[in-house]
């Protein structure tokens, strides 16, 4: 209890000195995944939480469509492809960042956008359509807080220069693009398959 | 009020599974299907752009071929016009000289008066060509778009002929191409109280032709606006001639009708817009508008309808596509063929290709959608033609070459009268007749608004909010709830201020006391020695 409480503090490091804070955290075992973990959860409670209880000018989701695993597959998916394809790429760029600490430099990167959409919700439920901006600048900031700091942490723990960082960034975005191709190529091949193999099937049924 | 509308809200599953179990089987029994105004046909949109069933806003009262309303067959139906003082005039051409013809009806379908040409100054009758649009103006002056003869006919009630319209050719306006007169075939036309002339021509795309009051031609209207795309620009910079060949060229829009609203203002529809610009549209709540079907115009030709609604005014939200594969009477988007202006700035667009009918508010708010193919009587095939007269619809289908009446039931009334009240700034009544529109459809969002708008009239701004929630009314929820935070506010200010003073003033008293004591006690202690 007490270690996930200093890890989920140590985010507050990061954010106030992140160089130090994501160097701490791979080199000198800073922070831990089980509070990363617990973030990922807030990030996917704070999506919830804009669905269901934003205020009613700021809210036009859908009750009908709405869908908790939906919500928790839009924040597992990107995050676990961008770390898969991250570490594919690193690895390869000998880049010193492990799949832990990929995934504990993004958890912690994530916690300014975290709390900026907390913190929308909160807004929207005093605010009128005409001060929607102050909702958009709060949300503006958490998300380009979130990318410095995702854009320091893997410099960070990949011991990388910024040029080669951008490069790996760049590399890793059309390394997720690649996965999800693949994906949905095997996907369609397996379907494929197994409609095949369901077509002998009732074929020799029938005959039998 | 908010305990009525909860009690409807929450009645309304109640009442739908009654419709369903009690109504239907009874009314099997006496050999009618549905009872009167519940077609299941009719619709609204929610916010999310589901279809609502909606009790029907209109009935078919008649169906009346030529041959029924015994003027023999209308070859070629083409145009519907109902005029100020509550006649219809129809414009229906055909091979013969007698098939092109103006008929004059009255409201309830009969004819009154066949005009198949003109009297011209030396007495003599000129038979008309090919008339494709008929204008009657207060007055009762009659025009006439005569489309072969590419001439406008002015003539009086009497069919007398004032003056000719003939086409404008590029020696009367450098604008004007050399080939114009070949193509232009002008088929609907309004007259504007000015006096101003608004033809809609067919093979004409530089935009609505103006002939100023004496006849002479002054312009184009509302021209397609060519809006350069930059990453369009830069690619067609690249391509190849043969590649450029291939593109889809900018083609400005061709309207094909037009009418006037209360305010002189032009309604005009167009039915050649691109199928993927307008349905990129429909899903976004107010794009740029250049997929819009339907367009009021002011003098210099700017759209100026407000699109306030779910989604634009442009019919119907789901599209079937060919690539569906569902055996559907229709694939694509609406196609407007026609508009008609009714009171308090609602107007109804006809939809040939689904053969609905489709009702706005001023605000652009979908009303009901109503009518339907030709699978019961009173659908359509193609309808191509329509006309408002008070609480009557008229549709003309050239398909079909009938005229079908439509009345306003009992629903569609008190809609309209509620929205009449609103307008003339009586919410109190407006609010009586919404309440009455609920207990008929308690799905009905915009009667939630309409209350929510009296609510918020009487400074009941919570109830207001409530109402407006029930209605997704999000830009008058953010309204009342503007008024209502104001409230609150000036409520707590005092008492919140006037306990943070005192706590401020208390802490800052301790704090002196504590630091005087403190003081004291080391000044005592240097004191000891």
């Amino acid at each position: 209890m007490k270690k996930i409480g200093k890890g989920l503090k140590y985010s507050f490091t990061i954010m106030a000195h992140p160089i130090r804070g994501f160097y701490e955290m791979r080199f000198e075992n800073q922070g831990n995944v089980i509070s990363c973990l617990l973030l990922v959860v807030l990030l996917i409670l704070a999506f919830i939480c804009q669905g269901q209880y934003a205020g009613f000018i700021f809210n036009d989701s859908n009750p009908k469509e709405f869908n908790v695993i939906r919500q928790i597959c839009n924040v597992l998916v990107p995050l676990l492809l961008w770390c898969a394809a991250n570490w594919s790429i690193t690895v390869l760029m000998d880049g010193e960042g492990r799949f832990v600490d990929i995934f504990m430099a993004t958890c912690y990167a994530m916690v300014p956008y975290m709390i900026t959409v907390f913190l929308s919700v909160l807004m929207s439920r005093f605010m009128t359509q005409d001060e929607s901006t102050f909702i958009g600048i709060v949300t503006g900031i958490g998300l380009v807080f979130t990318a410095l700091l995702l854009f320091c942490g893997i410099l960070t723990i990949h011991q990388f220069t910024v040029a080669k960082n951008i490069f790996s960034i760049i590399l890793t975005v059309a390394g997720m693009a690649f996965i999800v191709f693949l994906v949905l190529l095997f996907a369609s091949i397996f379907d494929k398959l197994f409609s095949y193999v369901a077509g002998i099937f009732t074929e020799i049924q029938l005959r039998m | 009020m908010r305990n009525t509308t909860a009690f409807l809200r929450r009645s309304a599953a109640a009442v739908s599974t009654a419709l369903l179990l009690g109504v239907l089987p009874a009314a099997a029994d006496s050999g009618q299907i549905y009872a009167p105004e519940l077609s299941f046909r009719s619709y609204t949109y929610s916010r999310w752009g589901d279809p609502i069933a909606c009790p029907d806003p209109y009935t078919v009262e008649k169906v009346a071929t030529g041959v029924d309303l015994g003027i023999g067959d209308l070859k070629k139906p083409n145009d519907l016009f109902a005029s100020e003082d509550g006649y219809l005039y129809i414009a229906a051409s055909g091979d013969t000289a007698a098939d092109n013809r103006i008929v004059k009806l009255d409201k309830d379908l009969n004819v009154l008066e066949i005009r198949t040409g003109y009297l011209g100054s030396d007495g003599q009758e000129v038979a008309f060509q090919e008339p494709l649009g008929v204008f009657v103006t207060p007055e009762n002056d009659i025009y006439v778009a005569d489309g072969t003869s590419k001439n406008i006919v002015h003539m009086d009630s009497e069919g007398k002929l004032k003056r000719l319209i003939e086409a404008p050719s590029h020696e009367d306006s450098a604008i004007i191409d050399e080939d114009f007169v070949d193509r232009y075939r002008p088929s609907k036309l309004v007259v504007d109280s000015s006096g101003r002339i608004h033809v809609v021509a067919i093979n004409v795309n530089e935009g609505i032709v103006e002939f100023d009051p004496d006849g002479e031609f002054e312009g184009f209207l509302a021209a397609g606006k060519v809006n350069a795309n930059p990453i369009e620009v830069l690619w067609k910079k690249f391509s190849t001639q043969a590649q450029l060949d291939r593109m889809a060229d900018f083609v400005p829009i061709e309207y094909n009708n037009i009418s006037l609203d209360d305010e002189d203002f032009l309604f005009v529809t167009s039915s050649a817009i691109d199928e993927k610009v307008v349905i990129a549209e429909l899903g976004s709540d107010n794009g740029s508008q250049e997929g819009a079907l339907v367009r009021r115009l002011n003098m210099l030709g700017e759209d100026i309808l407000r699109r306030k609604g779910f989604g634009p005014p442009s019919g119907d939200q789901e599209i079937i596509q060919d690539t569906d594969n569902i055996d559907s009477p229709y694939i694509g988007i609406s196609r407007f063929v026609d508009v008609a202006n009714g009171a308090d700035g609602t107007f109804t667009v006809l939809d040939s290709n689904r053969c609905r009918l489709f009702t706005y508010d001023s605000e652009g708010y979908l009303l009901y959608a109503f009518g339907g193919p030709d699978v019961t009587a009173g659908g359509f095939r193609t309808p191509g033609a329509l006309a408002q007269l008070d609480d009557c619809l008229y549709v003309l289908d050239s398909n079909t070459r009938a005229i079908t009446m439509f009345r306003r039931t009992d629903f569609g009334n008190l809609v309209a009268s509620a929205i009449s009240w609103q307008e003339s700034g009586d919410y109190q009544k407006s609010a009586e007749e919404w309440s009455l529109v609920l207990e008929k459809n308690a799905n009905y969002d915009m009667a939630y608004t309409g209350l929510g708008k009296a609510a918020y009239r009487d400074g009941e701004y919570e109830e207001a909010m409530e109402l407006f929630k029930l209605g997704n009314n999000v830009d008058w929820y953010s309204r009342s709830y503007k008024e209502y935070r104001k409230a609150v506010v000036a409520q707590w200010f005092a008492p919140v201020a006037s306990v943070v003073v005192v706590l401020a003033v208390g802490l800052l008293v301790v704090m002196k006391i504590r630091k005087f004591r403190r003081k004291r006690r080391e000044n005592e202690g240097r004191n000891m020695p």
